[in-house]
């Protein structure tokens, strides 16, 4: 039994997995009974140089890294907590939405060590793992309003609680993290697109080119970039051969145009949950994933946040992007209702966190 | 010795378990159900009911046996994953053999008294999975490889050979177009991991096993941006 005395006698400790795409990682996390929630380690191993040269994360490569590292990132989890299985409460790995190949050896993994440590095992929706992260890193409890953009997802989720999800809009064609990366690809930037289309604006003109600001005013709720990053592949063809200048530009305007439209998207959904909370109750706002990491679109959250009364907090750039101590946090909360999972259960590439929300219009099978 | 063997590497999901001291008795319990999908939904809790039924605990496991390839990719990835974690929590060692191997082991009785004997199984797109063996020594003849028939039947020679495996009957009849002497057996041969327990008393342990794909993940690199001059 490992001895938190500062923190609670009788916390819960749960190994978290997660390899649902290109980070393969393992982390330990304590819950104890009064709901506060504390990393003991969080190593993540990013399979970043593996997949450069291909301009985008390849499934089976991923897959392959996962099976030969997850073991000793475990055991690196472990130590660096200074427990050992046997004192773990719970296994908890992603078990979805993602690409199934890594799912699989997280999955498979986080029940074998349950197995043979006989404790719990928990399959983890890697969304619900975002949503909740704002109560490891914040104490935040539920209800609040959540953004949610990275590579592979785009949705703006209504937390209710563990377990309970709206989800108000999500894209009906590309994830925000995919547009930036399509568009660093077709202006020769290097991956991971997002940072690199960030760096380029820093220098350029957002106005010089009229780009598309997809779906404002719509009162539909969802979020399009497909439309936008053509945009940009028309603009580029227009003027090329491209000067430095002009990729600058052409990254410039296309984030002002991504900001113009998140807000947008943002403001709708704001208004249509502002009825669901009465008078006096906290107003938060969260944002998580790998593009809540851009400044440009933090600022524009952090004015939208202000303008309706809402505190707006995004977690850590090492907890917004995939780790393992969102899904270690997201397995104590679940385990904490007992809501605990078999050694049969599936790994899910397609897991909404809201099974009843209605298909977007137009969307595709990614949405 | 206490030991556990799995196998998802093909069409179907096995484990077997068993305890004792130069042999396994008396606690043995094995599993095997054909599947060509849901072997990561099957495994654990079929890793669960050997262990129980052969009353095995999992810290007293000494031996980790299990097929690491080749197979489907992600078979090979749910066996390899299962038992490096188990490992992990056990201690255990491994025992990795190849899902060609293996099926070779089951196939020396009924390939009697031929002296070579080869497996041939459907890597799809017009492939096999492919390893020759002395029947007697076990010894690899022909290293296994992925191969397409004509350059599997080219790797077979001449004289003759008894082939085992889903793809043992096309590469057979190519091999024999070729003037060589080849007998397709067995073509619902499957790895069984009851197979392994007794052989995984005797054979050679490791540390740590690594998946045997024998083919490179489908990639290539994009296209450089049509829009960027040379020298940007």
């Amino acid at each position: 039994m490992v001895e938190l005395p500062d923190f609670a006698p009788s916390a819960l400790l749960v190994l978290g997995i997660e390899t649902s795409c290109d980070e393969t990682a393992a982390a330990v996390v304590a819950r104890n009974a009064e709901g506060a929630g504390r990393i003991l380690s969080n190593v993540v191993l990013s399979q970043f140089d593996s997949h450069a040269i291909y301009g985008g994360v390849v499934p089976e490569i991923a897959a392959r890294a996962h099976t030969e590292c997850l073991d000793l990132l475990v055991q690196k989890a472990l130590d660096e907590a200074g427990v050992s299985l046997t004192d773990l409460s719970a296994v908890a790995a992603s078990a979805g939405p993602g690409l199934i190949g890594g799912l699989i050896v997280g999955a498979t993994s986080g029940k074998a060590l349950a197995l043979a440590t006989g404790i719990p095992f928990l399959a983890i929706n890697h969304l619900e793992a975002h949503a909740l992260t704002a109560g490891l890193t914040d104490a935040i409890r539920p209800p609040y309003l959540m953004l949610l953009v990275s590579g592979g997802h785009t949705q703006i989720l209504w937390v209710e609680g563990v377990g309970r999800y709206r989800r108000l809009a999500t894209t009906i064609d590309d994830a925000l993290g995919e547009a930036f990366d399509k568009t660093a690809k077709l202006l020769g930037l290097p991956m991971p697109g997002g940072p690199s289309v960030e760096k380029a604006a820093l220098n350029g003109n957002p106005r010089r080119f009229n780009l598309p600001r997809p779906m404002i005013g719509r009162e539909d709720p969802h979020f399009s970039f497909a439309g936008l990053k053509t945009a940009v592949r028309h603009a580029a063809a227009k003027i090329s051969p491209l000067s430095e200048q002009d990729i600058a530009d052409l990254c410039a305007s296309f984030q002002a145009a991504v900001c113009d439209s998140v807000a947008d998207r943002v403001r709708l959904a704001i208004r249509s949950v502002l009825p669901l909370l009465p008078e006096g109750t906290p107003r938060n706002f969260v944002a998580a994933g790998g593009v809540a990491a851009n400044k440009a679109l933090r600022s524009t959250l952090v004015g939208i946040s202000d303008e309706f009364g809402f505190a707006f907090r995004a977690p850590p750039l090492e907890l917004c992007t995939d780790n393992g101590a969102m899904i270690a946090w997201a397995g104590a909360e679940r385990l904490a209702l007992g809501l605990v999972d078999g050694l049969d259960s599936p790994v899910k590439p397609r897991w909404p966190l809201d099974p009843d929300a209605a298909k977007a219009a137009g969307a595709g099978v990614k949405a | 010795m206490n030991i556990l063997s799995l196998d998802t590497c093909f069409d179907a999901c096995s484990a077997a378990a068993g305890r004792g001291l130069r042999t396994l008795t008396p606690g043995i319990a094995f599993a095997f159900e054909p599947m060509q999908t849901g072997h990561a939904e099957r495994l654990l809790p079929m890793i669960a009911t050997v262990m129980t039924e052969a009353g095995l605990e999992f810290r007293s496991l000494d031996r980790i046996a299990l097929t690491y390839g080749p197979g489907t990719f992600t078979g090979t990835r749910i066996s390899v994953s299962a038992a490096r974690a188990l490992a992990l929590a056990t201690g255990a060692e491994f025992v990795a053999i190849s899902s060609l191997r293996l099926m070779a082991m089951s196939a020396r009785i009924p390939a009697a008294p031929t002296r070579r004997i080869a497996i041939a199984t459907d890597a799809r797109r017009g492939e096999v999975y492919f390893e020759v063996f002395d029947r007697h020594s076990m010894q690899t003849v022909v290293e296994a490889q992925c191969a397409t028939i004509s350059a599997a039947a080219k790797l077979l020679g001449q004289g003759p050979v008894v082939i085992a495996g889903n793809g043992a009957e096309l590469l057979a009849t190519e091999a024999n177009r070729g003037g060589a002497e080849a007998t397709a057996i067995l073509p619902d041969l499957l790895p069984d991991a009851l197979d392994m327990l007794f052989p995984a008393c005797e054979l050679p342990v490791s540390r740590t096993v690594k998946p045997l794909y024998l083919r490179a993940p489908d990639a290539k690199p994009p296209a450089p941006s049509p829009f960027i001059g040379a020298g940007a």
